[in-house]
């Protein structure tokens, strides 16, 4: 750094607007919008940004509020909706392909939610590849978004999309159809129940998925047979159901699968190329026959994977099974229940 | 092992030559492989010319191409630790390098660039960036300074 400050020219700024935009679009939308009041040539070379990146987190918080806490985050909000609202009427470039926003805050009353409507209907487009929602609440008021009719359709209907991020608090219930063709990745951890099978069936070209669910009113899941890498967390609800679970995916490479629900049904097929698994499967309350047979099957399908991950709860049921079948096996590593490695 | 390592030739802004394995420029940049693609590089007669990248950029670009093809397989942070050793140039260096970079449509190394000059901004108050940049007139006429500076405070 020292060595730049010495230096006579502004060789950065004299690059051509095209790359400088390039720069500014790996930036918080903020820190972007910001660099205006670096010098003359800077002052609207954000405007032409595809790429969006807005955050409203404790950072952002106004230190200087008297109010309450209610308070300081209702201003939080509105001063965060100022900003976007700003930054996307005096774009210069009409088609988003980036957009990504991230919130834990939120107000009471419609405001927040029409506010993310708006913002979500000006991203969607013919250009849009990418977006990326996580909304939280750090404040004291309850908070679900229920996305307009048209923002659902627009998202899972976006021809353009190849990354989907879905976080927090939002509730996708009702979609009436999905076809995202393009879409490779796709990441969900999103709040309450939502038409998984009707989700993934509108993916044909999808690779890599995470998901994060409630196993409430989710009696099957069929995952794509696209897949190279697979995430799913599923946890457990105060009463007790079972779900059933199938993978087929001849492309899968990576597998990470740690469920603490009770299984109805598991049917796997096609794992032959999985070289890196990491399992947490079958918790102690749910232990039955079944569910060692469910393990034993998902051991023998993993035959030629490479490393291989034990958690607490499977290495309980490890000493009823031999997994000397899985001749390629180069790493074993156990993980001791506080998930230490311990052997 | 047997057959000789292919190369091809590439010539500088200051008509300088420099003779590279084909296999490093093809796998780093588009253009590049492009060309020999579609069959117009003749290994006999051809020289790529680069009116726009001087010889000590065009050396640096081909050490960062032939690293990187040679060095793919080392760990992450030996490759990290080389990268950022490579980059350790001035802002007039990093200039020269993103435009060659560009050019010759090398993505890995673009990345690394933008990546370099982003971490210039972030975090970074508005003063700040300007000694970093160098930007000695910023255009402004006092009373615009004045004003964007009780404006937005923050930023500075």
């Amino acid at each position: 750094m020292e060595r730049i400050e010495k230096r006579k020219m502004d060789r950065i700024s004299a690059l051509p607007d095209s790359l400088i935009g390039h720069i500014l679009s790996f930036l918080p939308t903020k820190t972007a919008v910001s660099t205006s009041l670096l010098s003359r040539r800077w002052r609207y070379l954000w405007q032409h940004l595809q790429d969006f990146n807005f955050q409203l987190d404790q950072d952002d918080q106004d230190q200087d509020q008297d109010e309450g806490e209610g308070e300081q985050y209702h201003w939080s909000f509105v001063h965060f909706s100022a900003f976007v609202n700003g930054v996307l009427v005096q774009r210069r470039n009409r088609d988003i392909r980036k957009f990504r926003l991230l919130s834990s805050y939120a107000v009471e009353g419609s405001f927040h939610e029409r506010s993310l409507n708006y913002w979500l209907l000006a991203a969607i487009g013919p250009q849009l590849q990418h977006l990326d929602l996580s909304l939280y609440v750090v404040g004291p008021y309850n908070f679900m978004w229920f996305p307009s009719s048209s923002v659902l359709r627009g998202i899972f209907s976006c021809t353009s999309l190849i990354s989907l991020t879905l976080d927090g608090l939002i509730c996708v219930k009702n979609i009436s159809s999905v076809h995202l063709p393009a879409l490779r990745t796709m990441r969900l951890s999103i709040g309450g129940s939502f038409p998984m099978d009707k989700i993934f069936s509108g993916c044909p070209l999808l690779e890599d998925l995470y998901l994060h669910f409630n196993v409430r009113n989710t009696p099957k899941i069929n995952f794509p047979n696209s897949l190279k890498r697979l995430e799913v967390h599923g946890c457990k609800l105060s009463t007790p159901r079972e779900v059933e679970v199938e993978i087929d995916a001849p492309a899968l490479e990576y597998l990470t699968f740690f469920l603490f629900i009770g299984l109805s049904q598991f049917t796997v097929n096609n794992l032959h190329n999985v070289k890196v698994a990491d399992l947490n499967l079958c918790p102690r309350e749910c232990q039955g026959e079944d569910h060692l047979y469910y393990i034993h099957m998902l051991l023998n399908a993993l035959n030629r994977v490479k490393k291989l991950h034990l958690r607490s709860s499977t290495i309980e049921v490890l000493s009823k099974l031999t997994i000397s079948h899985i001749t390629h096996l180069v790493d074993l590593i156990y993980h001791g229940g506080d998930d230490s490695l311990i052997s | 092992m047997g057959s000789p390592v292919k190369k091809i030739m590439l010539c500088s802004s200051e008509k300088e030559i420099f003779s590279v394995e084909e296999q490093v420029m093809v796998q780093h940049s588009v253009i590049i492989n492009n060309m020999i693609e579609d069959g117009s590089y003749n290994h006999e007669e051809s020289k790529i010319p680069l009116d726009c990248v001087d010889s000590k950029t065009l050396k640096k670009v081909i050490d960062y191409c032939t690293h990187h093809t040679h060095h793919h397989n080392d760990n992450q942070e030996d490759l990290e630790a080389w990268d950022a050793q490579f980059l350790n140039v001035d802002s007039n260096g990093l200039y020269d390098l993103l435009m060659a970079a560009n050019y010759l449509e090398i993505r890995n190394l673009l990345d690394l660039i933008y990546g370099t000059i982003k971490n210039m901004i972030k975090g970074k108050k508005i003063d700040e960036i300007r000694r970093i940049f160098n930007i000695k007139d910023h255009g402004f006429t006092p009373e615009e300074e004045e004003q964007n500076r009780k404006e937005y405070p923050h930023f500075y």
